[in-house]
């Protein structure tokens, strides 16, 4: 049943074209003229036919349940080899980089592929984590947030990190000095108002952010809520 | 030209009759039989009375097995929930009855839209973890093909409880048990309250307790569209009329202990359409009470508390509409980004709201200030001799505020333990409750929509044990007392 499935997705992706994906615009905003007439095929179908709406439903929750698959927790490993090791492996894992401290930055190549030597390091914290691009969310964070010697963390263009993530940063306020959020759609001003807890932080980067309404306010607000900390990014020319 | 042929043929049978007559035989009284007939064409012709067949597309369906009535957050978690759990596709029928479409007067679009696992009971506890589960996964929950994912705009700030020297104990105590259950919240001490929001004045604070994680407030009327729209693609009928008239049947029968018992069924819900006297009558197996500030009038119908005081039967639904003022200033000297919802010593309540130094916050009245709840004015004096003088004490900066805006909303207040009432009513035995949470029943709504729609399908609760709220408690006087409501 897999090689009709995937050719439908296939299919879909082709009809929905760049403008439309699974979660289509046509329901908060009204289309303008042109757009009304082309409503696509597969969306002709999913109003009138039951199964095809179920399929589609079905399509969409298959590939929400992939990103939590790959967030799952590593609890066996935290266990046989302790927090760093387990941290640094989902980080490698989801296509990050990881930072030990004294060593160099571990990255895995062009396929994907990590070396193992990082298995040795039992007791070695874990320095600086880059995890852009990754699909790390909510769930997956609970393998970053026992790293209690973490001085560096980049969640650059993730984009299942949102607002409820960033509340969920403050175990590592004892150690983490630099934070970049550059690029990810999901976060906004109400979660950048709980990085507070944040106290020791001295270089958050919030450029790029495109679901915060007031970028320049914003910016105020952040350098007025962390004194000690170099905010980077939403310049004061864009929308105060 | 039917008429014509008509005379016609009465002109043509007098002749016949003519004959007849002179023959002996029977008169068949041929006048009366047409003008009879003539009367029945008439009236199936258009422009009579007679209208068999019109058009009822406004009224609900004549057969549901189950009528939810009150379209709010709870009536449509319930329906969401039930749709979601039903062992079969279409298994179940569920139509909701809301009076106001508009919502102009509903609990839920009015609310604060606070949401917090610092409660007193670990089943509030745990209802309001599951319920901020929801929302996080709220995309998952509520998809929609070819919809925009939601957006609750969510605030992850934090509760910020403050308790003067006699709360402090019982403070502390509610926060092991909520750290038990699984909540990440915090004792703060007045020093640590002080460093940590310097626009704060600790005097007369001995303890605070701050949640981590988990907590905060979002947008009611979001959750209340989405969850609307993903239960209309579920295939939830929706109504718009007001529940005036439930039918029931009655069943006498004898307890173990020799005593003898009435049991009803609803088995016909009326709902009249609005602005009108039209109504239907619709078959139910079930009907769920979700209607909040109303769940009171709607039990009177089934006839939950008419009998002699101190039975069972005499026993009401002791939810009413109580109504709470919320109120919107603007103080550009105040808190910044880092303010959580802070409840105070005395009940006040205030949080931030949006990015232009705007808060909202108010104050639950006293049993003798309670304010009448016939209508929503608003009233503000009540802002200037209660509420100003304590947020004036608590964040001096507030000394200097001008309020923007103003509104009022409905408690569904539960007078007995201001705790919720959910499941089956023991004599009313297909009427679910699932209303009179006091406040924080946006909270809680996931959480109960399940409970109750497990109640309905399986019989029990799996997941969350809701037994401490049933109605029964009403009856037997044991109170479930929640101390944090606001």
């Amino acid at each position: 049943m897999a090689a009709p499935r995937s050719f439908l997705c296939r299919l879909a992706l082709a009809y929905n074209g760049s403008s439309r994906g699974m979660h289509g615009l046509s329901g908060a905003v009204p289309p303008e003229g042109n757009q009304r007439k082309r409503r696509t095929l597969l969306q002709f179908l999913s109003d009138h036919f039951y199964d095809v709406e179920a399929l589609r439903l079905y399509l969409l929750q298959r590939k929400m349940s992939k990103v939590h698959q790959e967030n799952r927790s590593l609890a066996h490993i935290r266990e046989k080899y302790g927090p760093y090791i387990a941290g640094a492996f989902f980080v490698l894992k989801q296509g990050g980089a990881v930072k030990f401290q004294d060593h160099e930055w571990i990255r895995p190549n062009k396929r994907g592929h990590f070396s193992g030597e990082f298995l040795k390091l039992l007791t070695v914290p874990v320095q600086a984590v880059d995890a852009s691009g990754c699909a790390i969310n909510y769930d997956g964070l609970d393998n970053l947030l026992p790293l209690k010697e973490l001085q560096s963390l980049s969640l650059q263009h993730c984009p299942h990190v949102d607002d409820w993530c960033l509340s969920r940063l403050y175990p590592l306020a004892g150690s983490l000095q630099e934070l970049s959020l550059s690029g990810c759609p999901q976060i906004s001003e109400r979660g950048l108002a709980c990085l507070h807890h944040l106290q020791n932080l001295r270089r958050l980067d919030i450029s790029n952010l495109p679901a915060v309404s007031y970028p320049g306010l914003t910016r105020i607000l952040v350098e007025e809520m962390l004194p000690n900390c170099e905010v980077l990014g939403m310049d004061e020319a864009q929308g105060l | 030209m039917f008429r014509s042929a008509l005379r016609l043929r009465s002109s043509r049978v007098l002749l016949v009759r003519g004959l007849g007559t002179r023959r002996g035989g029977s008169t068949l009284d041929w006048d009366e039989k047409v003008s009879d007939i003539k009367k029945k064409i008439g009236s199936i012709l258009p422009g009579e009375t007679w209208a068999p067949l019109y058009d009822t597309r406004h009224l609900p369906p004549e057969h549901s097995d189950v009528v939810i009535v009150g379209g709010g957050v709870l009536g449509l978690s319930v329906a969401f929930w039930l749709k979601k759990l039903q062992k079969k596709r279409d298994g179940i029928r569920v139509l909701v009855v809301e009076r106001d479409h508009t919502y102009s007067k509903a609990s839920t679009v009015l609310s604060v839209g606070g949401i917090r696992q610092q409660f007193s009971l670990p089943e509030n506890v745990q209802l309001s973890l599951f319920s901020v589960n929801f929302l996080r996964n709220i995309n998952e929950y509520l998809a929609v093909v070819d919809s925009p994912p939601l957006d609750l705009q969510f605030n992850p700030s934090g509760y910020l409880l403050l308790a003067s020297e006699q709360g402090a104990a019982n403070l502390e105590n509610n926060v092991k048990m909520q750290r038990q259950e699984g909540a990440k919240v915090g004792l703060m001490s007045p020093q640590q309250l002080q460093n940590k929001f310097p626009w704060m004045n600790v005097k007369g604070v001995a303890l605070a307790s701050y949640g981590m994680e988990d907590e905060g407030w979002f947008d009611p009327w979001s959750l209340l569209q989405g969850l609307r729209r993903k239960v209309q693609s579920m295939g939830v009928l929706f109504c718009q009329g007001e529940v005036t008239r439930f039918t029931t049947s009655s069943n006498s029968m004898v307890t173990s202990s020799g005593e003898e018992v009435v049991l009803k069924r609803i088995y016909e819900v009326h709902v009249k359409m609005n602005n009108s006297l039209e109504y239907q009558p619709v078959e139910c197996a079930i009907v769920i009470n979700a209607a909040g500030a109303w769940s009171g009038q709607i039990a009177e119908l089934a006839g939950i508390g008419k009998g002699p005081p101190g039975t069972l039967k005499g026993t009401k639904l002791p939810v009413e509409p109580r109504k709470r003022y919320v109120y919107v200033w603007h103080c550009p000297q105040g808190p910044g980004l880092e303010m959580p919802f802070v409840a105070d010593t005395n009940g006040v309540y205030f949080r931030r709201e949006g990015l232009g130094n705007n808060y909202l916050g108010g104050l639950s009245p006293t049993e003798e200030e309670e304010p009448d709840p016939i209508n929503l004015d608003v009233d503000h004096d009540f802002f200037q001799d209660k509420v100003w003088p304590h947020l004036g004490r608590r964040v001096p900066a507030f000394q200097s505020l001008k309020v923007q805006n103003a509104w009022a909303g409905y408690y569904d207040y539960n007078t007995f333990d201001q705790n919720g009432v959910v499941g089956p009513h023991p004599l009313v035995v297909n009427m679910y409750f699932a209303t009179g949470f006091s406040g924080h029943g946006l909270q809680h709504a996931p959480a109960v929509g399940r409970a109750v729609a497990e109640m309905v399908l399986e019989g029990h609760f799996q997941t969350i044990d809701m037994s401490p709220f049933l109605f029964s408690r009403f009856h037997l006087g044991e109170k479930v007392q929640e101390d944090n409501i606001f």
